[in-house]
Protein backbone atom coordinates (compact mmCIF):
# COMPACT_ATOMS: atom_id res chain seq x y z
CA UNK A 1 0.00 0.00 0.00
CA UNK A 2 1.20 3.64 -0.65
CA UNK A 3 2.48 5.95 2.18
CA UNK A 4 0.04 8.46 1.92
CA UNK A 5 1.08 11.90 2.13
CA UNK A 6 -1.10 14.51 4.86
CA UNK A 7 -2.23 16.16 1.79
CA UNK A 8 -3.57 13.03 0.15
CA UNK A 9 -5.23 11.55 3.11
CA UNK A 10 -7.00 15.01 3.06
CA UNK A 11 -7.46 15.39 -0.58
CA UNK A 12 -8.87 11.48 -0.22
CA UNK A 13 -10.86 11.42 3.04
CA UNK A 14 -13.93 11.16 1.54
CA UNK A 15 -12.80 7.50 -0.13
CA UNK A 16 -10.98 6.63 2.61
CA UNK A 17 -13.57 6.65 4.54
CA UNK A 18 -15.84 4.33 2.88
CA UNK A 19 -15.01 0.53 3.52
CA UNK A 20 -15.69 -0.04 -0.04
CA UNK A 21 -12.67 1.62 -1.02
CA UNK A 22 -10.44 2.63 2.53
CA UNK A 23 -6.94 3.26 1.90
CA UNK A 24 -6.47 0.23 0.45
CA UNK A 25 -8.35 0.65 -2.57
CA UNK A 26 -7.30 4.82 -2.57
CA UNK A 27 -3.81 2.65 -3.20
CA UNK A 28 -4.96 0.95 -5.75
CA UNK A 29 -6.35 4.15 -7.82
CA UNK A 30 -3.42 5.53 -7.04
CA UNK A 31 -1.59 2.84 -8.63
CA UNK A 32 -4.33 2.61 -11.85
CA UNK A 33 -3.65 3.33 -15.32
CA UNK A 34 -6.68 4.42 -16.87
CA UNK A 35 -6.81 5.00 -21.05
CA UNK A 36 -9.51 7.20 -23.08
CA UNK A 37 -10.34 7.58 -26.15
CA UNK A 38 -11.37 11.11 -26.83
CA UNK A 39 -11.66 14.00 -25.14
CA UNK A 40 -15.08 15.23 -25.76
CA UNK A 41 -17.89 14.97 -24.47
CA UNK A 42 -18.22 11.55 -22.56
CA UNK A 43 -14.29 12.19 -21.87
CA UNK A 44 -14.46 15.39 -20.62
CA UNK A 45 -16.53 14.12 -17.27
CA UNK A 46 -14.52 10.53 -17.47
CA UNK A 47 -11.46 12.58 -17.38
CA UNK A 48 -12.28 14.81 -14.50
CA UNK A 49 -14.00 12.25 -12.06
CA UNK A 50 -10.83 10.18 -12.50
CA UNK A 51 -8.78 12.79 -11.86
CA UNK A 52 -10.44 13.49 -8.90
CA UNK A 53 -10.23 10.49 -7.31
CA UNK A 54 -6.46 9.67 -8.18
CA UNK A 55 -6.14 7.79 -11.15
CA UNK A 56 -3.07 7.51 -10.84
CA UNK A 57 -2.34 7.67 -14.68
CA UNK A 58 -4.58 9.16 -17.64
CA UNK A 59 -3.66 8.03 -20.83
CA UNK A 60 -5.99 10.64 -23.48
CA UNK A 61 -6.11 10.22 -27.21
CA UNK A 62 -7.54 12.10 -29.34
CA UNK A 63 -6.09 13.92 -32.83
CA UNK A 64 -8.60 17.13 -33.05
CA UNK A 65 -8.27 20.85 -31.59
CA UNK A 66 -10.45 22.47 -29.11
CA UNK A 67 -13.39 24.39 -31.45
CA UNK A 68 -15.82 26.66 -29.60
CA UNK A 69 -18.77 24.26 -30.94
CA UNK A 70 -17.01 21.65 -28.31
CA UNK A 71 -17.94 24.16 -25.40
CA UNK A 72 -21.64 23.25 -25.40
CA UNK A 73 -20.69 20.04 -23.79
CA UNK A 74 -16.68 19.25 -23.92
CA UNK A 75 -16.24 20.51 -20.10
CA UNK A 76 -13.16 20.02 -19.99
CA UNK A 77 -11.77 22.61 -22.38
CA UNK A 78 -12.75 26.59 -21.88
CA UNK A 79 -12.94 29.32 -24.28
CA UNK A 80 -8.96 30.16 -23.82
CA UNK A 81 -8.04 26.50 -25.21
CA UNK A 82 -9.28 26.98 -28.58
CA UNK A 83 -7.51 26.23 -31.12
CA UNK A 84 -5.55 23.83 -28.76
CA UNK A 85 -4.50 19.96 -28.99
CA UNK A 86 -7.67 18.47 -26.85
CA UNK A 87 -5.00 16.23 -25.12
CA UNK A 88 -3.48 19.40 -24.05
CA UNK A 89 -6.31 21.13 -22.69
CA UNK A 90 -7.62 18.08 -21.15
CA UNK A 91 -3.70 18.19 -18.89
CA UNK A 92 -4.15 21.25 -18.37
CA UNK A 93 -6.88 20.74 -16.59
CA UNK A 94 -6.84 18.02 -15.04
CA UNK A 95 -3.34 18.73 -13.41
CA UNK A 96 -4.75 22.23 -12.05
CA UNK A 97 -7.51 19.56 -10.60
CA UNK A 98 -5.30 17.22 -9.29
CA UNK A 99 -1.19 16.60 -9.37
CA UNK A 100 -1.42 13.43 -8.38
CA UNK A 101 -2.48 12.56 -11.29
CA UNK A 102 0.16 11.64 -14.19
CA UNK A 103 -1.27 12.53 -17.70
CA UNK A 104 -0.15 10.81 -21.09
CA UNK A 105 -1.11 12.54 -24.43
CA UNK A 106 -1.88 11.10 -27.87
CA UNK A 107 -2.28 13.56 -29.81
CA UNK A 108 -3.39 11.33 -32.75
CA UNK A 109 -5.70 8.70 -34.22
CA UNK A 110 -5.99 5.13 -32.78
CA UNK A 111 -5.44 3.38 -35.80
CA UNK A 112 -4.87 -0.50 -36.07
CA UNK A 113 -1.07 0.10 -36.32
CA UNK A 114 -1.08 1.72 -32.65
CA UNK A 115 -3.43 0.80 -30.51
CA UNK A 116 -2.61 -2.89 -29.11
CA UNK A 117 0.62 -1.31 -28.31
CA UNK A 118 -0.53 1.38 -26.41
CA UNK A 119 -3.38 -0.23 -24.11
CA UNK A 120 -1.23 -2.58 -23.44
CA UNK A 121 0.16 -0.14 -21.04
CA UNK A 122 -3.14 0.05 -19.30
CA UNK A 123 -5.32 -1.64 -16.77
CA UNK A 124 -8.40 -0.43 -18.26
CA UNK A 125 -9.47 1.28 -20.87
CA UNK A 126 -12.70 3.98 -21.76
CA UNK A 127 -14.31 4.39 -25.09
CA UNK A 128 -15.62 8.41 -25.51
CA UNK A 129 -14.91 8.07 -29.45
CA UNK A 130 -17.45 9.61 -31.65
CA UNK A 131 -17.19 6.82 -34.58
CA UNK A 132 -18.17 3.62 -35.61
CA UNK A 133 -14.75 2.88 -36.91
CA UNK A 134 -13.03 3.56 -33.70
CA UNK A 135 -15.51 1.58 -31.44
CA UNK A 136 -15.14 -1.42 -33.40
CA UNK A 137 -11.07 -1.06 -33.29
CA UNK A 138 -11.09 -0.57 -29.45
CA UNK A 139 -13.52 -3.46 -28.93
CA UNK A 140 -10.88 -5.65 -30.78
CA UNK A 141 -8.03 -4.11 -29.74
CA UNK A 142 -9.59 -4.70 -25.64
CA UNK A 143 -10.61 -8.17 -26.64
CA UNK A 144 -6.88 -9.04 -27.76
CA UNK A 145 -5.32 -7.17 -25.00
CA UNK A 146 -7.84 -8.66 -22.48
CA UNK A 147 -8.24 -4.93 -21.42
CA UNK A 148 -11.94 -4.08 -19.53
CA UNK A 149 -13.47 -1.59 -21.48
CA UNK A 150 -16.06 0.88 -20.67
CA UNK A 151 -18.04 2.08 -23.25
CA UNK A 152 -20.58 4.91 -23.55
CA UNK A 153 -22.27 6.47 -26.71
CA UNK A 154 -24.77 8.74 -27.36
CA UNK A 155 -27.66 9.77 -29.80
CA UNK A 156 -29.44 13.28 -29.39
CA UNK A 157 -30.93 12.83 -26.26
CA UNK A 158 -30.14 9.05 -25.59
CA UNK A 159 -27.39 7.49 -24.22
CA UNK A 160 -26.14 3.73 -23.68
CA UNK A 161 -23.26 2.28 -21.01
CA UNK A 162 -22.08 -1.10 -21.18
CA UNK A 163 -19.07 -2.67 -19.91
CA UNK A 164 -17.21 -5.75 -22.16
CA UNK A 165 -14.83 -8.04 -20.14
CA UNK A 166 -15.08 -11.32 -21.84
CA UNK A 167 -11.78 -12.25 -20.97
CA UNK A 168 -12.97 -11.80 -16.93
CA UNK A 169 -16.36 -12.64 -17.38
CA UNK A 170 -16.80 -16.08 -19.14
CA UNK A 171 -21.01 -15.20 -20.06
CA UNK A 172 -19.98 -11.36 -20.59
CA UNK A 173 -19.67 -10.07 -23.98
CA UNK A 174 -17.82 -7.95 -26.44
CA UNK A 175 -19.40 -4.95 -28.60
CA UNK A 176 -19.65 -7.11 -31.83
CA UNK A 177 -21.65 -9.74 -28.99
CA UNK A 178 -24.47 -6.78 -29.75
CA UNK A 179 -23.39 -5.65 -33.14
CA UNK A 180 -21.08 -7.97 -35.17
CA UNK A 181 -19.80 -4.75 -37.73
CA UNK A 182 -20.26 -0.89 -38.08
CA UNK A 183 -23.73 0.04 -39.64
CA UNK A 184 -24.13 0.76 -43.34
CA UNK A 185 -23.27 4.26 -44.31
CA UNK A 186 -27.00 5.35 -44.89
CA UNK A 187 -27.98 4.39 -41.30
CA UNK A 188 -25.59 6.71 -39.52
CA UNK A 189 -25.92 10.58 -39.53
CA UNK A 190 -23.05 12.91 -40.33
CA UNK A 191 -20.89 13.56 -37.17
CA UNK A 192 -21.66 17.26 -37.69
CA UNK A 193 -25.21 17.40 -37.95
CA UNK A 194 -26.18 14.76 -35.27
CA UNK A 195 -26.83 17.05 -32.70
CA UNK A 196 -26.32 16.46 -28.90
CA UNK A 197 -27.74 17.76 -25.66
CA UNK A 198 -25.00 18.89 -23.54
CA UNK A 199 -25.49 17.47 -20.67
CA UNK A 200 -26.53 14.57 -21.88
CA UNK A 201 -22.65 13.98 -22.23
CA UNK A 202 -22.21 14.51 -18.33
CA UNK A 203 -24.77 11.96 -17.26
CA UNK A 204 -23.37 9.35 -19.44
CA UNK A 205 -19.76 10.05 -18.65
CA UNK A 206 -20.24 10.00 -15.08
CA UNK A 207 -21.72 7.05 -15.33
CA UNK A 208 -18.67 5.45 -17.27
CA UNK A 209 -16.36 6.79 -14.58
CA UNK A 210 -18.53 5.36 -11.79
CA UNK A 211 -18.16 1.74 -13.71
CA UNK A 212 -14.59 2.23 -14.20
CA UNK A 213 -13.89 2.87 -10.81
CA UNK A 214 -15.47 -0.40 -9.63
CA UNK A 215 -14.17 -1.96 -12.07
CA UNK A 216 -10.18 -0.84 -10.56
CA UNK A 217 -11.59 -1.43 -7.20
CA UNK A 218 -13.13 -4.79 -7.58
CA UNK A 219 -16.49 -3.81 -5.92
CA UNK A 220 -19.73 -3.47 -6.37
CA UNK A 221 -21.77 -5.24 -9.73
CA UNK A 222 -20.00 -5.22 -12.73
CA UNK A 223 -22.21 -3.82 -15.95
CA UNK A 224 -20.14 -6.47 -18.07
CA UNK A 225 -23.29 -8.46 -19.52
CA UNK A 226 -25.75 -5.40 -19.03
CA UNK A 227 -26.67 -2.65 -21.48
CA UNK A 228 -27.69 0.90 -19.53
CA UNK A 229 -29.78 2.81 -21.61
CA UNK A 230 -30.50 6.73 -20.54
CA UNK A 231 -33.45 8.50 -22.53
CA UNK A 232 -32.37 12.11 -21.19
CA UNK A 233 -36.64 13.42 -22.65
CA UNK A 234 -38.18 10.91 -20.66
CA UNK A 235 -35.91 10.58 -18.04
CA UNK A 236 -35.57 6.77 -18.23
CA UNK A 237 -33.47 4.62 -17.61
CA UNK A 238 -33.67 0.83 -19.29
CA UNK A 239 -32.01 -1.85 -18.69
CA UNK A 240 -31.39 -4.59 -21.51
CA UNK A 241 -29.48 -8.16 -19.91
CA UNK A 242 -26.70 -8.86 -22.73
CA UNK A 243 -25.15 -12.42 -23.66
CA UNK A 244 -21.96 -13.58 -25.56
CA UNK A 245 -22.99 -14.86 -28.76
CA UNK A 246 -21.04 -17.78 -29.80
CA UNK A 247 -21.67 -16.98 -33.53
CA UNK A 248 -19.72 -13.46 -32.59
CA UNK A 249 -16.85 -12.79 -35.23
CA UNK A 250 -14.57 -11.74 -32.16
CA UNK A 251 -15.17 -13.44 -29.32
CA UNK A 252 -17.45 -16.63 -30.71
CA UNK A 253 -16.40 -20.06 -30.56
CA UNK A 254 -15.50 -20.02 -34.00
CA UNK A 255 -14.04 -16.63 -34.46
CA UNK A 256 -13.47 -15.11 -38.41
CA UNK A 257 -11.64 -12.32 -36.71
CA UNK A 258 -8.45 -13.11 -36.11
CA UNK A 259 -6.45 -9.56 -35.77
CA UNK A 260 -7.56 -6.21 -36.33
CA UNK A 261 -9.73 -4.68 -39.10
CA UNK A 262 -9.77 -1.01 -40.30
CA UNK A 263 -13.19 0.43 -41.28
CA UNK A 264 -13.60 3.29 -43.53
CA UNK A 265 -14.51 6.52 -41.86
CA UNK A 266 -18.64 7.20 -43.00
CA UNK A 267 -18.85 10.73 -41.75
CA UNK A 268 -15.42 11.61 -43.97
CA UNK A 269 -16.68 9.64 -46.95
CA UNK A 270 -19.87 11.74 -46.73
CA UNK A 271 -18.19 14.80 -45.99
CA UNK A 272 -15.55 14.40 -49.08
CA UNK A 273 -18.58 13.73 -51.38
CA UNK A 274 -20.63 16.54 -50.40
CA UNK B 1 -50.51 -6.55 -27.15
CA UNK B 2 -46.53 -6.95 -27.80
CA UNK B 3 -44.95 -3.31 -26.97
CA UNK B 4 -42.60 -2.54 -29.50
CA UNK B 5 -39.51 -0.08 -28.21
CA UNK B 6 -37.70 1.42 -30.45
CA UNK B 7 -34.60 3.35 -29.92
CA UNK B 8 -32.45 6.08 -31.56
CA UNK B 9 -32.52 6.54 -35.35
CA UNK B 10 -34.84 3.59 -35.24
CA UNK B 11 -37.68 6.06 -33.39
CA UNK B 12 -36.97 8.47 -35.52
CA UNK B 13 -37.12 6.79 -38.65
CA UNK B 14 -40.93 5.11 -37.58
CA UNK B 15 -42.20 8.51 -35.80
CA UNK B 16 -42.75 6.76 -32.40
CA UNK B 17 -40.68 5.17 -29.69
CA UNK B 18 -43.33 2.58 -28.61
CA UNK B 19 -45.78 0.45 -30.70
CA UNK B 20 -47.90 -1.85 -30.28
CA UNK B 21 -48.85 -4.82 -31.92
CA UNK B 22 -51.76 -7.29 -31.78
CA UNK B 23 -50.25 -10.77 -30.78
CA UNK B 24 -51.18 -13.66 -32.57
CA UNK B 25 -51.53 -17.57 -32.42
CA UNK B 26 -47.67 -18.97 -32.10
CA UNK B 27 -45.94 -15.75 -33.09
CA UNK B 28 -42.30 -14.94 -33.24
CA UNK B 29 -39.57 -12.43 -33.17
CA UNK B 30 -39.17 -12.76 -37.20
CA UNK B 31 -43.18 -12.23 -37.63
CA UNK B 32 -43.03 -8.82 -35.46
CA UNK B 33 -39.70 -7.90 -37.41
CA UNK B 34 -41.92 -8.58 -40.65
CA UNK B 35 -44.40 -5.96 -39.46
CA UNK B 36 -42.10 -3.33 -38.45
CA UNK B 37 -40.33 -3.64 -41.73
CA UNK B 38 -43.37 -3.61 -43.78
CA UNK B 39 -44.57 -0.53 -41.49
CA UNK B 40 -41.41 1.56 -41.54
CA UNK B 41 -39.45 0.02 -45.14
CA UNK B 42 -36.43 1.89 -43.97
CA UNK B 43 -35.56 -0.94 -41.18
CA UNK B 44 -34.49 -3.17 -43.32
CA UNK B 45 -31.40 -2.10 -43.68
CA UNK B 46 -30.84 -0.79 -39.88
CA UNK B 47 -28.61 -2.76 -37.77
CA UNK B 48 -29.91 -3.38 -33.96
CA UNK B 49 -29.90 -5.43 -31.40
CA UNK B 50 -32.94 -7.12 -30.00
CA UNK B 51 -34.27 -8.02 -26.54
CA UNK B 52 -37.23 -9.56 -25.52
CA UNK B 53 -38.40 -9.01 -22.37
CA UNK B 54 -35.28 -6.96 -21.52
CA UNK B 55 -33.80 -9.77 -22.46
CA UNK B 56 -30.73 -9.86 -25.88
CA UNK B 57 -32.00 -12.55 -28.22
CA UNK B 58 -31.01 -13.41 -31.93
CA UNK B 59 -33.29 -16.45 -31.92
CA UNK B 60 -35.52 -14.99 -34.81
CA UNK B 61 -37.76 -18.46 -33.63
CA UNK B 62 -38.36 -16.77 -30.09
CA UNK B 63 -41.82 -16.53 -29.69
CA UNK B 64 -43.94 -13.96 -28.90
CA UNK B 65 -46.87 -13.50 -26.88
CA UNK B 66 -49.07 -11.10 -25.40
CA UNK B 67 -47.84 -9.11 -22.77
CA UNK B 68 -44.16 -9.84 -23.94
CA UNK B 69 -42.19 -6.26 -24.74
CA UNK B 70 -39.85 -6.53 -27.52
CA UNK B 71 -37.11 -3.75 -27.34
CA UNK B 72 -35.23 -3.31 -30.82
CA UNK B 73 -31.52 -0.79 -29.66
CA UNK B 74 -29.49 0.61 -33.24
CA UNK B 75 -25.79 1.12 -31.70
CA UNK B 76 -25.13 4.55 -31.08
CA UNK B 77 -21.67 6.52 -31.85
CA UNK B 78 -21.58 9.97 -30.83
CA UNK B 79 -19.35 10.56 -28.13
Amino acid sequence: MIDFTEEQIERYSRHIILPEVGGEGQSRLLESKVFMIGAGGLGSPVAYYLAAAGVGAIGIADADVVDMSNLQRQIIHNQDRIGMPKVESARETIQALNPDVKVNTYNYRITEENVREIIREYDLVIDGCDNFPTRFLINDACFFEKKTLVSGAMFRFEGQVVTFKPHADAKGPCYRCLYPEPPPAGLVPSCSEAGILGALAGAVGTIQAVEAIKELLDIGESLSGRLMIFDALRMEWKKLKLHKDPGCPLCGENPSLTELVTYEEVCEIRAAGQ
Amino acid sequence: MIRVLLFGMLADMAGERELEVPGKESMTLADILDHLQRLFPTMNDAMFLLAVNQQQTSDMNTTISNGDEVAIMPPFSGG
